[in-house]
């Protein structure tokens, strides 16, 4: 038990941590999910895994866009909890099933990420008004000290936010595996899914604007390479 | 007085953090102002508190184009010219945030992910540091010539912002995303060894998305279809599983 709550606080810090280069500093790409997922699979032990629930998630939210004010939904949470999930399993190495049980847990906590950046941003709010008195009484030290209290506490909102999902989602997750051999096998094809999804949305987007012809000469030869592989 | 490479790193360093206080009402006003502080201490004098009043209020860009207004409202301070330095900067932000948000969240980031996860099908290590080598590269050297053509072009900002990115690049983006979005999904669907059900769910969801629907109702629908067929015996591979 305090191998897995030992792994959840790491979780929870690497969670912080890639909130701050998301919202806070520099905009670096380290909390997309190709990334962070493997990072995470890198510090639990189960690298390879962390990348292929990177690359699932990757697609799903590549076409959300923070565009104006808008908030979009955001895969830093989803990827996280799947890895830190995959994470728990007490083995050698998880086995690639658990991948789609780990991925039908993990996809919705990106509404949770997206109702805490908000609540975040809402909390700035304050930051702001209190840099505006402390410039009225000319103490510019301070101003600049809210703004950088602010981008740390991104790092406290996303990093205890997570910390909670997974006290709560971790034991649901192995009680689940344990009574249920069977799950992981059987949701298996749950894996793959956000993965095809995020590609249609892309491609339905994108072949609206700019026609088809691109995109089935890609195939093409996307069809020929996956067939070269499968034969060799 | 100079604008120093020292001045100029330290007005860089600091507009990487401009989202770090993002808030609905004000945006980015107060990282905008953390961003330029240092030098308009050093260029307002006197009216350094009038110059800060000036720059702390409404402030909403593409991060990633933010150096070039910061270039633009230092060239201006330095001159003397507060308030055109803010008529430049509010004219200056929604332009450059349609031209960010354009040429980074819908051109480059989505080319150089795309490019990765066709790698990661032959060397899916190598995916993530290609994506963040080429992605960091591209934006950390733009946002760097931003604030030196910002303070070059401060007189007439709107001519020098639309020169920004060029025509040749963002056009072989454009076109190869569509290609490597065509290529990743004939890759993909024969590496699952069940081509017929990838391009099933892929058409499925293909539609749907054409007819409007929301992301959270295609994933929720395909996924009960994919418990369903899961359930059936209906089996999937992981491409990168080996």
């Amino acid at each position: 038990m305090t191998g897995a709550a030992a792994k959840i606080i790491l979780s929870a810090l690497v969670a912080g941590v890639l909130s701050i280069d998301r919202n806070a500093f520099g905009q670096f790409q380290l909390s997309r999910p190709m990334v962070s997922g493997l990072v995470m699979g890198v510090i639990l032990g189960c690298p390879v895994e962390g990348a292929i629930v990177g690359l699932i998630y990757e697609l799903l939210f590549l076409g959300s866009l923070p565009v104006g004010s808008f908030i979009p939904y955001h895969p830093l949470f989803p990827s996280l909890i799947s890895v830190l999930l995959i994470g728990m399993y007490e083995g050698p190495r998880p086995p690639t099933e658990l991948i789609g049980l780990a991925v039908l847990f993990g996809a919705p906590t990106a509404f949770l990420d997206r109702a805490v950046n908000i609540q975040w941003r809402r909390s700035n709010e304050k930051s702001f008004h209190r840099a505006m008195v402390y410039l009225r009484l000319g103490r510019t030290d301070l101003v600049q000290f809210q703004h950088v209290l602010s981008g740390l506490r991104a790092g406290l909102y996303h990093g205890g936010s997570f910390l909670l999902t997974g006290v709560v989602l971790v034991p649901v997750f192995n009680t689940l595996l344990k009574s249920s051999d069977f799950l992981p096998e059987r949701l298996a094809i749950v894996a793959m899914l956000p993965f095809f999804i995020g590609l249609a949305r892309l491609a339905s987007d994108r072949t609206a604007r700019k026609g088809w012809k691109g995109f089935a000469l890609g195939l093409t030869a996307g069809a020929f390479v996956g067939i070269w592989r499968v034969l060799t | 007085m100079n604008f120093t490479f020292r001045d100029r790193l330290n007005l860089f360093v600091r507009s990487l953090s401009l989202q770090g206080s993002w808030n609905f009402p004000r945006m980015q006003g107060l990282g905008f102002f953390f961003s330029l502080l240092p030098w308009l201490r050093k260029v307002s004098g006197d009216g350094f508190k009038e110059a800060c009043y000036r720059h702390l209020g409404y402030f909403n860009t593409n991060p990633y184009m933010s150096p070039y207004v910061v270039g633009v409202v230092s060239r201006l301070e330095e001159e003397g010219k507060g308030e055109e330095s803010v008529k430049a900067r509010n004219s200056l932000m929604g332009p450059l945030g349609a031209i960010g948000d354009g040429y980074y969240w819908a051109t480059l980031r989505p080319f150089t992910v795309l490019m990765s996860i066709a790698l990661s099908f032959f060397w899916i290590a190598a995916a993530p540091v290609l994506f963040l080598l080429i992605y960091n590269t591209v934006h950390l050297k733009n946002r760097w010539s931003y604030l030196n053509r910002g303070y070059l072009n401060a007189h007439s900002p709107m001519e020098g912002a639309s020169e920004l990115h060029g025509k040749v690049f963002p056009r072989f983006m454009e076109r190869m995303i569509t290609l490597l979005l065509g290529f990743i999904l004939g890759l993909a669907a024969f590496d699952t060894r069940t081509p017929g059900t990838a391009l099933l769910i892929f058409g499925a969801a293909f539609l749907m998305f054409r007819r409007q629907w929301r992301t959270p109702a295609i994933l929720g629908m395909l996924v009960i279809l994919g418990i369903f067929l899961g359930f059936f015996g209906t089996e999937m591979r992981i491409p990168w599983s080996g």
